[in-house]
C-alpha cells in the first residue's frame, strides 16, 4: 500500500518524512506542489495525483498537506481514509493537529506512525490501542516523568489487540463512572435568493465520552429509531441486533468516539429554523450598499446562539463601511471575508448589518453567497431522541447523560 | 535546502554553521553512557532528524549496540532506526539478528510478534533464510497475533527475495484456513501482495472467507472483498436477475451490512463488488450509501464522485442498464454544488448532475444550472452543462438553445465562450429557422467578437436554412466589416464565398466587394485568407471546378464523449480508475466464465462443525446438479429450480447471521484457546476427518451404492480420498461432459451361471486419483441370488466403493459404482483382473479395461496457458496424425473427458498423476500431448481406434 508520507505546510516546507519500505526522496513532493501552485485554494489541490513512477495521495486539513505515496495500484480511498485516521489520531493526541503540535512531538508522531503501518499496510488504527501502546503526552505525566525518569511510552504490553473486542483496552479503572451521550445534529442546506429551501438534509452522529470500568456493555434504545435509515456505525454495533430490534447493543471503547452517524436525507422535510433577508447591490463607481437581516423562523421555541454570517467578498471590494444592530462585523481586506458575529438572537427586533461598501472598477459585480453558521442547544431537529440507556455486565451504577444540540452545517444562503 | 549540505558541513537553523562530526560525537557519547535517560534522549534526537530527512546513518554502529537494552522506550527507539537503516549498513545490521532470533522463542506472544516485525522489516537479503524460517515457525504459532504478523511479513520477504515465493504460496495457504478473523484479514493481505492469480487456492476457504468478512478489520474486509470480487468473476456464470449462483448469493449478503461501515473505503468495496459482480437488480441498493460518503472530506468526496459518474455513464440511454442511470434519481439533490466547494468536486458534481438529467427533472437541473453561471469559476463548466442537457433531453433542447443565446450576450468572458463552442457544437449538425432567425435578429447588441463571429459561422454553416435573410445579413455586415475583429472579418470572409456559391444572382456585388475589403485589410492573417479564396475561386480552373465540393462539403458534426466513458475500462474505486490511466500491477476483472464452476470445489474440508442444515442445503446443491447433468447441462433451469435456489440462499442468509452472532464466536474462541495448548503441527488430523465422515457420509459428494445398504468403513475410506484430493492439482477442475460410453458386456450370463456383468457408464465425477465408473450385474435366472461380491485378484489393485450384494431377485439388476486408482494399480493400460463370487457357485473371473479417454478428467484453462504449455510438451510428449473423416467436438468429449477450450483446443489431466494433457483437434489433423509421453501416445492411438 503506502510507501512513504510527507507532511508538507502549505507554504512547502516538509515537515516529517516517514518511509515504511525503501527511501523515497522528498523531491518527489515537487510534483505536488506544481499542483499547490497552480490552485487558488489550498482545497483544491487535486487530492490524486500521477507521477511517473509514483502515485501521491494528499489530504488536506488545517494548513497541512498529508501526502501519501505509492507505486503500485493501491484503492485511493483506503489511503485516504488512513490518511484521515492518522490526523483524527494526532487529534486526540495533541488536541490539535497543526504544524507547531507536530513539530513539537515529532518524535511521537514518527512512533505513532510506525505503529499504524506495518510495511505499508495499517497494523493498529484503534484509538485504543495505540492509547496503550504509546501513551499521549499530558501536562501533569510529563511533570512525572521528568521527576521519575519513566517515559511516555508504555512498559506493559498491550493487550487489546488480542481479544475479541479490539477497540476496547482492558482494565479500565474509574471512581466516577460517568458516559455521555451528544446528539449532534447538522443542518446542511442551500437557500435560493427568494428564501425557499433548495435543498435541505440533517447530517447527525452520537458522539460518545465514555468513562466506565470494566467490560461495560450498554444498550440504547430510541424513542423512534425508524428515522434512521442511513446509518453507519463504529465497529462496536452488533449489526444483527440492530437489524432484528432496532436497538443500539455495543461494548464502548474507553474515551471520546462516534458511536453512529446517521444522514436524513432530502426527500424528507427539514425544517429550516433560520432566515436571512439580504439586500445587496455592488457596483463599481455609484456607491454600493449591503443589508443584512437574520432572525429566527420555525426555532420550536429554543433560542439561535453563536450565530455568524460570512460572505468571501469578490477582489474588487475595497472596503466596507456598515453599522450593525447586534454584535460585531468585521472585514479583512486580505482575504476579503465580511464576518458578522450576531451571537445570540433573542426575542424582539431581528439583528440587521447595513451600510455602504467601496468596489472598484466600473462594472457590475455578483454578490457572494451567504453562509451561515448556528447553534440550538438541546433541540435535535430531526426529533430524534434517546429513550433509555441500560448497561450490563458491570456491577456499579453509572452516571449518564445525554444531551442534544443541532448546528449548522454547510448552509448557505445564495444571493 | 540539499543543495547546501555538504556531508561534513551543515547549516543549522539560526544559521550557524555546524560541524557534522563534532555534533554527531556529542550523540555518540550520550549513546555511549549507561544512563537510559541519556540513551533515550539521544535517540529521541536521532529520530527527529530521521523524521525532518537528515541522514544519521553514520551513527548506526553507536545506536545498534542498544538493540538488546532493557528499557522499552530505549529499545523502540533503537527498532525504528534499524528499520529505517538497515538497507544501507547491511553488515553491522546483522549484529542485531541474534537478538530477534532469541525474542522469537519468548514465552510472551506480544513480544513474539513484535521480534518477527521488526526482524522481517530489515531489508538485508542476506538474512532472508532466517526470516523464512522464522515465518514458517510464525504462521503455526498458537497466538492468533503472531500469525498475524506472520502474514504482515510475507509481503516483506517476497519484496526482499522472489524465488522464495512458493514456500511463501504454502505459508499462505495455511494461514487462509484459519479460523482467526483477526489473521484471515492480513492473510488476504498477504496473498494480494504475492500470488493475487492463484484464485485456485481459494476455492476451499471461499464460504469461511464470506462467512467471516464482517469479523475482519476494516482494512482486511476492503482487500477481502476486491480479492473475492475477482474470484466471484473467475468463477461464476454472469448471474441475472432470477438466477443468481448460491455461493455468490453468499458473498453479496455477507458484503451488503458493509455498506453502512464507517470506513468509506469498505462501503467503495461492496459499492465495486455489487456493480461488477452482483446481479443487475440489486445495484441500486449502493446508491443510498454512496451518496453518504458525499458529505465525507473533500477527498472522499472527489473518489466517490468519479465513481458514481461512471456508473451513471455506463448507459446514459435508457436501455437495458438503464438501472444504473435511475438509482441516483432521488438522490438527485445531493449533487447540487455549494460555492464552499473544491473546483474539482464541482465540476464532478456538474458532470454527474447533467447525466442524470431526464424528462421529470430537466426544469430543476436547469434552474439550477442557472444560478451557476453567475458564480465566477464555475460559469463555463455550467454553460457546457446546458448544453449537455439540451442533447440529453430533447423537449427542453429549445429552450436551452434561447437560453445558451442570451448567455452569448452576457458581460462575462468566459460565460461567452463557453455558450459560443457549446452553441456551435449543438448546431452543427443542423439548426432550425426560427433559431437562426433569432440570432441573427441579436447580432447588432452582440459586442464580444467570438460570439459574432460564432453567429456568422452559424449562418454560413446553415445558408440554406436561411437563403432569404443571409444576403441581407452579409450587407449589413459588409457595412461594418472595418470596424469588426479580425476573426469576424475571417467568418464574414468565408460567408460571403458561401453566399457567391449558392446566391451568385443576388449578390455578386456584395461578395466582391467584401473581397476588396479585405484585400486591403491591416491584418495579413485576412489579407491571406482572401488571396487564397480568390486564387482558389477564379484564378485556376481545376479547382474552381471542385469549388463546391471544397466549401460546402459536409462536416461531421463533433460527437459529444464523455470523458468518463474512458474510466468504464477500469474496475471502480481503483487507483487506475481515479487517474484513468494503468496504475503499475492493476489488473483487469475476469471476463465471465460461460459456466459456474463446481460448487463441490468449494466445501470445506475442514468445517467440522458445519451446522446439520446446511449440509442438507450442499444435498440439495447436488440432487440439482445431477438433474441439470441429466436434462444437459446446457439448458435452461426450470421454475422448481429457481425457487429451490432462492431457498438456499436463505438459508445462507441465515448461516450467515449466527456466524457473526459475538456469542457464538466466543463460544468458538473458547474452544481454541482449549486447542492452543498443543501445537498445531499438520494439516487435520485424519481421526477427526473419520468422525466427521460417519456423520455426514450422506452428504458427501461420492455417491454410495445407491440402493444397498452401505458399510460405514467404505464411507469412511470414500471421504478420506475426497479429502485427499483436496490438497492435489492447482489447476481448476472444469465441469465434466457427458460420457457417451456404450454399455459393454464383461460377463456373460453363460460363463457365470446366469449373472451378467456389465460396464454400465462413466459418472466422469471428481474422486480425486479415483476413476469412477458404474458395474450393472444382472440375474438372469428365476431363482434369487446371494452374496454376490466382485473381488480384485491382484492385490495391487486399488478399488473403491461397494462391491457387496446381499441379495439378488430373479430378474433384478442392481449397479455397482466403483472408483479405481489406476496409477497404483499398475498403470494405465493395466487390465483389471476381476472375480466374481457368490454363494453356491463357482467364482468367475472376468477382466475390465478403463479407457484411457475416462482415466482423465477436464481441467479448465485459457487459450493462452493452453499455448503456453503446447510448446512445452513437444517431440516425445506429442502425437499427431491425419484424420480421414472429421470428429466432431461433441464426439471427443463423449470419450474422452477433457475441458473444450475453444473448437479446436481441449484440456485435461490423468486423475492418478494430474499430468496435463492437451488436445488440439481441428477437420484434418488430431494431436495430443501429454506430461506423460506413454499415456499421450496410448490415447492418441485409442481415439483414432474408436473414431477411424
Amino acid at each position: 500500500m503506502l510507501n512513504s508520507l510527507f507532511i508538507v505546510n502549505t507554504t512547502g516546507d516538509v515537515i516529517l518524512e516517514k518511509h515504511w519500505k525503501s527511501v523515497i526522496h522528498r523531491s518527489i513532493c515537487d510534483y505536488f506542489f506544481d499542483q499547490q501552485k497552480r490552485a487558488t485554494h489550498p482545497e483544491d489541490v487535486i487530492p490524486v495525483i500521477s507521477t511517473p513512477h509514483h502515485y501521491l495521495i494528499n489530504v488536506y486539513h488545517n494548513q497541512l498537506y498529508f501526502i501519501a505515496v505509492t507505486t503500485v495500484e493501491t484503492a485511493p480511498l483506503m489511503a485516504i481514509e488512513f490518511l484521515h485516521r492518522v490526523v483524527q489520531t494526532l487529534t486526540q493526541y495533541f488536541d490539535e493537529c497543526s504544524d507547531s503540535s507536530i513539530k513539537e512531538n515529532l518524535v511521537l508522531v514518527f512512533e505513532l506512525l510506525d505503529e499504524m503501518l506495518d510495511n505499508g499496510y495499517p497494523l493498529v488504527t484503534e484509538l485504543n490501542i495505540l492509547q496503550d501502546l504509546i501513551k499521549p503526552p499530558n501536562f501533569l505525566r510529563n511533570i512525572a516523568n521528568q521527576v521519575t525518569g519513566r517515559t511516555n511510552m508504555s512498559d506493559t504490553l498491550p493487550t487489546g489487540q488480542l481479544s475479541n473486542v479490539p477497540w476496547r483496552r482492558q482494565g479500565v479503572k474509574y471512581t466516577n463512572n460517568e458516559a455521555y451521550f451528544d446528539v449532534i445534529e447538522e443542518i446542511d442546506a442551500i437557500i435560493d435568493k427568494q428564501g425557499s429551501t433548495v435543498f435541505a438534509e440533517i447530517q447527525g452522529s452520537i458522539e460518545v465520552c465514555c468513562k466506565l470500568s470494566g467490560m461495560p456493555d450498554l444498550t440504547m434504545t430510541l424513542i423512534n429509531p425508524r428515522l434512521l435509515d442511513d446509518v453507519s456505525f463504529h465497529p462496536c454495533v452488533r449489526f444483527k441486533r440492530w437489524e432484528n430490534e432496532r436497538v443500539l447493543s455495543f461494548v464502548p471503547p474507553d474515551g471520546n468516539f462516534r458511536l453512529l452517524s446517521y444522514h436524513i436525507g432530502a426527500q424528507n422535510m427539514v425544517a429550516i429554523p433560520i432566515y436571512v433577508r439580504h439586500n445587496i447591490s455592488l457596483k463599481g463607481g455609484q456607491t454600493s450598499r449591503i443589508e443584512l437581516t437574520v432572525g429566527p423562523k420555525q426555532s420550536m421555541g429554543k433560542i439561535l446562539e453563536d450565530v455568524v454570517v460570512e460572505m468571501a467578498m469578490p477582489k474588487t471590494i475595497m472596503n466596507c463601511n456598515l453599522i450593525p444592530t447586534h454584535g460585531k462585523y468585521s472585514f479583512d481586506p486580505t482575504t476579503r471575508v465580511l464576518q458578522w458575529n450576531v451571537g445570540k438572537i433573542e426575542l424582539g427586533k431581528p439583528p440587521t448589518l447595513k451600510g455602504s461598501v467601496s468596489v472598484s472598477g466600473t462594472s457590475t459585480v455578483e454578490p457572494p453567497p451567504i453562509t451561515l453558521k448556528f447553534k440550538i442547544n438541546q433541540l435535535a431537529v430531526s426529533g430524534l431522541k434517546v429513550n433509555r440507556l441500560d448497561m450490563f455486565g458491570e456491577k456499579y451504577k453509572p452516571f449518564k447523560g445525554v444531551k442534544y444540540i443541532t448546528k449548522a452545517g454547510k448552509f448557505q444562503v445564495r444571493t | 535546502m540539499e543543495g547546501l549540505t555538504s556531508p561534513e558541513m551543515e547549516i543549522a537553523e539560526g544559521g550557524v554553521i555546524l560541524d557534522n562530526r563534532a555534533r554527531f560525537a556529542d550523540l555518540k557519547a550520550m549513546l555511549d553512557s549507561n544512563k537510559d535517560t541519556l540513551k533515550v534522549d539521544a535517540m529521541k534526537r536521532i529520530i527527529t532528524l530521521i523524521a525532518k530527512g537528515k541522514d544519521v546513518s553514520e551513527l548506526f554502529a553507536a545506536v545498534v549496540k542498544n538493540v538488546a537494552a532493557k528499557n522499552v522506550e530505549l529499545r523502540k527507539l533503537v527498532f525504528v532506526y534499524l528499520v529505517r537503516y538497515a538497507e544501507e549498513q547491511q553488515d553491522l545490521a546483522l549484529l542485531s539478528i541474534s537478538t530477534f532470533q532469541r525474542a522469537l522463542k519468548e514465552s510472551n506472544q506480544l513480544i513474539r510478534g513484535s521480534a518477527l516485525r521488526v526482524l522481517t522489516s530489515i531489508r538485508v537479503a542476506m538474512i532472508s533464510p532466517i526470516m523464512m524460517l522464522a515465518i514458517k515457525d510464525s504462521v503455526r504459532d498458537m497466538s492468533p497475533y503472531v500469525r498475524k504478523v506472520a502474514a504482515h511479513a510475507i509481503p516483506k520477504l517476497h519484496a526482499l527475495d522472489e524465488n522464495l515465493e512458493p514456500e511463501l504460496i504454502e505459508c499462505i495457504d495455511f494461514l487462509l484456513a484459519d479460523r482467526r478473523s483477526l489473521v484471515l484479514g492480513s492473510a488476504v493481505y498477504a496473498f494480494e501482495q504475492i500470488c493475487p492469480n492463484r484464485l485456485d487456492l481459494l476455492h476451499k476457504h471461499y464460504r469461511a472467507l464470506c462467512k467471516a468478512l464482517i469479523d475482519v478489520d476494516e482494512w482486511g474486509q476492503v482487500l477481502m472483498i476486491q480479492l473475492l470480487t475477482r474470484y466471484a468473476r473467475h468463477e461464476f456464470s454472469q448471474p441475472d436477475d432470477q438466477n443468481v449462483d448460491p455461493d455468490l448469493a453468499l458473498l453479496l449478503n455477507s458484503a451488503r451490512p458493509l455498506l453502512q461501515s464507517r470506513n468509506c473505503s469498505v462501503v467503495m468495496a461492496v459499492t465495486q463488488l455489487f456493480y461488477h459482480v452482483g446481479p443487475k437488480s440489486q445495484l441500486s441498493q449502493v446508491a443510498k450509501a454512496l451518496v453518504r460518503l458525499l458529505r465525507g472530506p473533500r477527498e472522499v468526496q472527489y473518489v466517490v464522485l468519479l465513481n458514481i459518474a461512471t456508473m451513471c455513464e455506463r448507459n446514459p440511454v435508457e436501455g437495458s442498464l438503464a438501472i444504473s442511470k435511475t438509482m441516483f434519481d432521488s438522490f438527485l439533490k445531493s449533487f447540487f454544488v455549494r460555492s464552499s466547494d473544491p473546483i474539482f468536486v464541482k465540476e464532478l458534481k456538474l458532470h454527474v448532475l447533467t447525466s442524470l438529467v431526464s424528462e421529470a427533472n430537466v426544469h430543476m437541473v436547469l434552474r439550477e444550472l442557472q444560478t451557476y453561471v453567475s458564480m465566477s469559476d464555475l460559469a463555463g463548466a455550467a454553460v457546457e452543462a446546458i448544453g449537455r442537457c439540451a442533447v440529453r433531453v430533447g423537449a427542453v433542447s429549445e429552450q436551452c438553445m434561447k437560453g445558451l443565446v442570451q448567455l452569448i450576450s452576457s458581460q462575462n468572458e468566459t460565460v461567452v465562450c463557453a455558450a459560443v463552442v457549446v452553441l456551435k457544437r449543438l448546431l452543427h449538425a443542423e439548426a432550425p429557422y426560427n433559431l437562426l432567425a433569432r440570432l441573427i435578429r441579436l447580432m447588432p447588441n452582440i459586442e464580444t467578437p467570438q460570439a459574432r463571429a460564432c453567429i456568422v459561422w452559424l449562418v454560413a454553416t446553415h445558408a440554406n436554412v436561411v437563403i432569404e435573410m443571409a444576403p441581407d445579413f452579409l450587407r449589413i455586415l459588409a457595412k461594418s466589416y472595418p470596424n469588426e475583429d479580425q476573426l469576424v472579418k475571417i467568418e464574414i470572409l468565408k460567408l460571403a464565398i458561401k453566399l457567391w456559391m449558392v446566391q451568385r444572382e443576388k449578390c455578386e456585388k456584395l461578395v466582391q466587394y467584401v473581397l476588396q475589403m479585405a484585400k486591403f485589410d491591416l491584418s495579413y492573417d485576412v489579407r491571406d485568407r482572401c488571396r487564397f479564396m480568390r486564387n482558389l475561386l477564379f484564378n485556376t480552373t481545376i479547382l474552381s471546378k471542385h469549388a463546391e465540393e471544397i466549401f460546402l462539403a459536409q462536416k461531421p458534426a463533433p460527437e459529444l464523449v464523455s470523458k468518463f466513458k474512458e474510466r468504464d475500462q477500469f474496475q471502480l474505486g481503483t487507483l487506475s480508475h481515479t487517474l484513468c490511466q494503468r496504475c503499475d500491477r492493476y489488473a483487469d476483472l475476469p471476463s465471465w466464465p460461460e459456466v459456474s464452476s463446481d460448487p463441490a470445489l468449494r466445501k470445506d474440508p475442514n468445517a467440522a462443525d458445519t451446522p446439520a442444515w446446511e449440509e442438507e442445503a450442499e444435498e440439495e446443491d447436488e440432487s440439482e446438479e445431477e438433474q441439470s447433468d441429466e436434462e444437459d447441462s446446457g439448458e435452461e433451469t426450470d421454475d422448481d429450480e429457481e425457487e429451490l435456489e432462492n431457498e438456499e440462499s436463505e438459508d445462507e442468509n441465515e448461516s450467515d447471521t449466527s456466524g457473526s452472532e459475538e456469542e457464538s464466536d466466543e463460544e468458538s474462541e473458547e474452544e481454541e484457546t482449549g486447542s492452543e495448548e498443543e501445537p498445531i503441527k499438520k494439516k487435520p488430523q485424519p481421526k477427526e476427518q473419520v468422525k466427521k465422515g460417519t456423520d455426514n457420509a450422506g452428504a458427501s459428494n461420492l455417491k454410495p451404492v445407491s440402493n444397498s445398504s452401505q458399510p460405514k468403513t467404505s464411507g469412511n475410506l470414500d471421504l478420506l480420498i475426497d479429502l485427499d484430493f483436496s490438497t492435489v492439482g492447482s489447476r481448476s477442475i472444469a465441469e465434466a461432459p457427458k460420457s457417451t460410453f456404450s454399455p459393454l458386456v464383461l460377463l456373460n450370463t453363460v460363463e457365470s451361471d446366469g449373472l451378467e456383468v456389465k460396464l454400465l457408464e462413466f459418472t466422469r465425477e471428481n474422486e480425486g486419483k479415483f476413476t469412477p465408473f458404474v458395474l450393472g450385474v444382472k440375474n438372469t435366472t428365476n431363482r434369487q441370488m446371494q452374496a454376490i461380491e466382485v473381488r480384485v485378484t491382484d492385490m495391487k489393485t486399488k478399488i473403491s466403493g461397494n462391491r457387496q450384494i446381499d441379495q439378488l431377485e430373479p430378474g433384478d439388476s442392481r449397479k455397482l459404482r466403483l472408483a479405481i486408482d489406476m496409477e497404483a494399480s499398475g498403470g494405465a493400460t493395466k487390465k483389471i483382473e476381476l472375480k466374481l463370487e457368490r454363494e453356491a457357485a463357482q467364482p468367475c473371473s472376468f477382466s475390465l479395461e478403463i479407457p484411457l479417454g475416462e482415466q482423465i478428467q477436464s481441467v479448465r484453462f485459457s487459450p493462452e496457458d493452453f499455448e503456453q504449455q503446447w510448446k512445452k510438451l513437444g517431440g516425445m510428449n506429442r502425437h499427431a496424425a491425419k484424420l480421414d473423416k472429421e470428429i466432431e467436438a461433441e464426439q471427443l468429449m463423449g470419450r474422452v473427458n477433457v475441458h473444450k477450450i475453444n473448437q479446436k483446443l481441449y484440456a485435461g489431466q490423468t486423475r492418478s498423476q494430474t499430468e496435463l494433457v492437451l488436445i488440439r483437434l481441428d477437420e484434418e489433423n488430431l494431436e495430443v500431448a501429454s506430461e506423460n509421453a506413454i499415456f499421450a501416445r496410448m490415447l492418441h492411438s485409442q481415439i483414432m481406434k474408436i473414431f477411424m
